[in-house]
């Protein structure tokens, strides 16, 4: 053997190692490797989902002006940058859970896949099975768990894939694989009907049977789009829904939504158990059959554009998990509808309502292009909730870059500028305007179906539900057992419940959405079979609807909204507590502008918002600010610091202050603003920015407040 | 001419360094991929003036209203005097008094007496403060556990005053 031959056999050897270990590398990074159907479960939480019928829910438009300045007759390019942040983990409050849990009950839950039945307690053996088990014949239940094993076995990417079933014992526990796999159950299951013989069945999946859902938990695509339109006449026209072109999204992202498809299922096999079969819900499995003709269902959407969307009560919680802020103006405030009577509020309570919910998927699945973008920003939120426990995106912030070339100063009209100032005689300038609003639009999968299946259809609202048949008239699971008469005493403060509309006003849709749905599962739950006796000895005083959809508060974070912001006037306030303010900064009275301050009240809403640490937060304001909201130190290591708890600002070219904010998207580092929001900036900085650590303030470190910086 | 069994030992010891290699290219991926993949922005804590030694234990500086239950109950005598001298109510705080140089605030709800430094001198007004305290038949120490602190109301007296303890003269942090 030559020299010359080894060296080449050696080169061969060595290029098949060097692959093998970017292979090896590729594969930690990537970590894609999928099963095959009936291979052992390799979960994939939040990923391959699956596509939808949706519906759309747009939120307030991001509104603002641009401005360009030069010589008539000059083409120029208006542009300008918003921040819109989504908190992801904020979005299980709209996944429907407490829905499928209460009619299935927690099959998908780990004590109960592990639970022994037979040593059950009565009251305990009661709440394993839910009321559609219960009221579903046997002969209807069983071909739903064989399809759940098909399901799982066939899909070891699924979440569920990995979780164990105990038997009815609590004993020998095993995944659906290893019953079938290792076992050697038979696949598919045959329960045995009638006079068979039981023998074989009982000493197989017999034993698990009880133990097994009725529905796979699959996971569905959401996506947010963000629709720009520019110029009066054309924001006008598509407010009024007579725009004949639907704006081209600036960005798409696409979300993961868990969930859903249990929810819908279950739901729909509530409907046929308990609606007479002339009154069930007009289609069986919508979500799935609209997954095969994406494309059709999402050019349907698009044409809908966002007319009449607007608005909803579930944008009102979509609101809750998003922010939406402008580079170099004032975030825009959300203003919050509400409705006592059944309201899709955030609860403070982490016990209902809170569900499983991905981070946001890496790449986009129709152009396997990645979703973040330069200017993103996006960090991990602490939930034990999360399923793609290592994906850190999870609070994020997208930069949407808006841009509108081919403007002509001077000219006015369609697809130029909305108005322009007279000419400067001095520069011979002309500044001219132009409105634009951008339209957060959400598209959210499911809800015609389970709206369907559990409250009421109505051919009026076939528009809000796209790609959807609606026929009136067909009630759902909870309505059923409601008699019409009874509307204004369970629920007086609103039209809260099934009927139709004369005049069908997008605010009167709460009854057609989850808190419809939600509302009347607590009717039937709580009241309407139950005697009235059972009902007092429950403690069941008011039957006024409360909506369970839930967002755990942060750690150590108490309630309370955002406040809004008072924008500075030049009052000193001599008469308040703490007045007469020395306003020496160039924003004049910006922290207590409603000269309502005093420490009292500062004390009290720290209490509010912050309980743990109320009196931390006292001691770090007397020390950076001397409570005074509108302290203003121009010599701060960062720029400049503004109010009681000494942080940034926005920017003000006026004064010469660039943007000094340390979160852009979230902005809590913002103490150029009323004194409220400048105690829930701090509190909101330190509790989601820097990990509740105190690290921020100086005062904090000096006062031995700061852990960990 | 070379031949197969002198080339061996080097073969051998090319394969070796180069397995090493790659058990090296593979161990600094798995670190890699270890790593978190973004960084939180961060800023430089802001500037205080007064920059004193470290207090270690926090609820020195605020400490909670049980803290007031301990009080002997000649100093609780005084202290219901003082805060019954009330000039003035705005906002839930009681005004005890005011001048230019100082204003004198108990805040009911936490239970404790601020003392706003408005102008310098800071550390005589501070004293001229303790003074109008102590007027009332308090002993010096008592001022610590009254509780009274001391807070300088804008950023220019921080700078003039860098050492400025917010504490009564004599207590301990």
């Amino acid at each position: 053997m030559t020299l010359s031959l080894l060296k080449g056999q050696l080169s061969v050897v060595i290029f098949f190692v060097f692959l093998f270990s970017l292979f090896t590398i590729h594969s930690l990074f990537t970590n894609e490797v999928l099963a095959a159907p009936g291979d052992a479960p390799n979960p994939k939480p939040c990923e391959n989902a699956l596509n939808a019928n949706y519906t759309m829910n747009a939120l307030d438009p991001i509104s603002f002006t641009v401005s360009e300045t030069a010589s008539p007759g000059t083409e120029v390019t208006a542009e300008k940058t918003v921040y819109f942040n989504v908190d992801f983990s904020k979005l299980q409050a709209v996944f429907g859970k407490p829905s499928s849990d209460y009619l299935e009950s927690r099959f998908q839950d780990e004590p109960h896949r592990e639970i022994d039945i037979l040593s059950l307690e009565s009251a305990d053996f009661n709440k394993f099975h839910g009321p559609n088990q219960k009221i579903t014949p046997k002969s209807l239940i069983d071909p739903e768990r064989v399809k759940y094993v098909e399901d799982v076995y066939n899909k070891p990417e699924l979440a569920e894939s990995a979780n164990k079933f105990s038997d009815i014992n609590g004993e020998n526990p095993h995944t659906i694989y290893e019953l079938i796999h290792d076992l050697g159950f038979p696949y598919p299951p045959n329960p045995p009907e009638g006079d068979e013989d039981r023998t074989e069945w009982l000493r197989t999946w017999g034993r698990y049977w009880e133990k097994i859902p009725t529905a796979v938990s699959e996971f569905n695509y959401g996506r947010l789009l963000f629709l720009p339109v520019s110029g009066q006449s054309n924001i006008q026209q598509h407010e009024q829904g007579q725009a004949g072109t639907c704006p081209i999204p600036l960005r798409t992202i696409y979300f993961v939504l868990p969930e859903f498809a249990r929810t819908t299922s279950i739901s729909s096999q509530a409907n046929r158990v308990v609606v007479p079969k002339a009154a069930q819900s007009v289609e069986k499995s919508l979500l799935a059959k609209a997954g095969e003709n994406t494309k059709e269902a999402f050019s349907k959407i698009t044409k809908k554009c966002f007319d009449a969307f607007l608005q909803t009560p579930l944008s009102k919680v979509l609101k809750k998990a998003v922010k939406i802020t402008l580079n170099f103006l004032g975030p825009v405030k959300i203003a919050y509808a509400k409705d006592p009577a059944c309201e899709l509020g955030v609860l403070p309570d982490d016990k209902k309502g809170t569900a499983p919910f991905c981070a946001l998927p890496a790449v986009d699945p129709d152009t396997n292009q990645p979703q973040l973008q330069a200017g993103d920003i996006c960090r991990d939120v602490n939930d034990p909730n999360k399923l793609d426990k290592n994906n850190p995106n999870v609070n994020c912030t997208f930069k949407l870059d808006w841009t509108r070339r081919g403007l002509i100063i001077g000219q006015t009209g369609p697809e130029q500028w909305d108005r322009c100032d007279p000419v400067d005689e001095d520069t011979g300038e002309q500044t001219c305007y132009l409105d634009v609003k951008i339209w957060p639009t959400f598209l959210i999968p499911w809800l015609a179906e389970i709206w369907n299946n559990t409250t009421y259809s109505d051919e009026d609202e076939s528009n809000y539900v796209l790609n959807t048949k609606q026929k009136t008239g067909k009630p759902g699971v909870y309505t059923l057992f409601k008699p019409k008469s009874t509307d204004e005493t369970v629920f007086p403060k609103g039209k809260n419940l099934p009927g139709k509309q004369a005049n069908p006003d997008p605010n009167d849709l709460k009854q057609r959405f989850l808190g419809a749905s939600k509302c009347n599962l607590d009717f039937d739950r709580d009241i309407a079979l139950k005697p009235k006796a059972l009902q007092e000895a429950n403690g069941i005083q008011s039957a006024e609807c409360n909506l369970l959809a839930a967002v755990p508060p942060g750690p150590g974070q108490g309630g309370g909204p955002e406040p809004p912001n008072v924008p500075p006037n030049s009052n000193d306030c001599s008469d308040s507590p703490v007045g007469p303010y020395e306003l020496t900064n160039p924003l004049g009275n910006f922290g207590d502008p409603n000269c309502d301050f005093s420490i009292s009240e500062l004390a009290d809403l720290l209490d509010q918002y912050d309980p743990a640490n109320a009196l931390k937060w006292i001691a770090i304001i007397g020390m950076e600010s001397g409570y005074n909201p509108n302290s203003y130190n121009p010599g701060s290591t960062a720029g400049q610091a503004f109010g009681l708890v000494q942080m940034g600002h926005a920017a003000y070219p006026e004064y010469g202050l660039d943007y000094q904010i340390a979160d852009p998207g979230t902005e809590y580092d913002r103490g150029d603003v009323e004194w409220h929001l400048q105690v829930y900036n701090a509190i909101h900085y330190n509790n989601e920015i820097i990990s509740g650590s105190f690290c921020y303030w100086e005062a904090a470190i000096i006062l031995g407040i700061a852990r960990g910086c | 001419m070379l031949t197969l069994t002198n080339i061996q030992p080097r073969l051998k010891i090319i394969l070796f360094a180069g397995i090493v290699g790659i058990i090296l290219i593979i161990v600094i991926g798995i670190v890699l991929a270890s790593l978190p993949s973004q960084k939180l922005p961060s800023k430089k804590p802001s500037t205080i003036a007064s920059s004193p030694t470290p207090i270690t234990n926090p609820e020195v500086i605020i400490p909670p209203k049980e803290e007031r239950e301990k009080l002997p109950i000649d100093v609780k005598t005084i202290r219901k005097k003082i805060i019954d001298s009330k000039i003035d109510e705005r906002g839930g705080d009681v005004i005890l008094y005011e001048s230019s140089a100082h204003r004198i605030i108990y805040v009911p709800n936490i239970d404790i007496f601020f003392v706003m430094i408005l102008e310098d001198p800071a550390a005589e007004i501070k004293k001229e403060a303790q003074l109008w305290f102590l007027n009332f038949g308090l002993e010096q120490i008592d001022l610590c556990d009254l509780p009274v602190r001391f807070t300088l109301f804008n950023q220019q007296l921080k700078k003039t005053n860098p050492n400025f303890n917010i504490l009564p003269d004599g207590c301990t942090a």
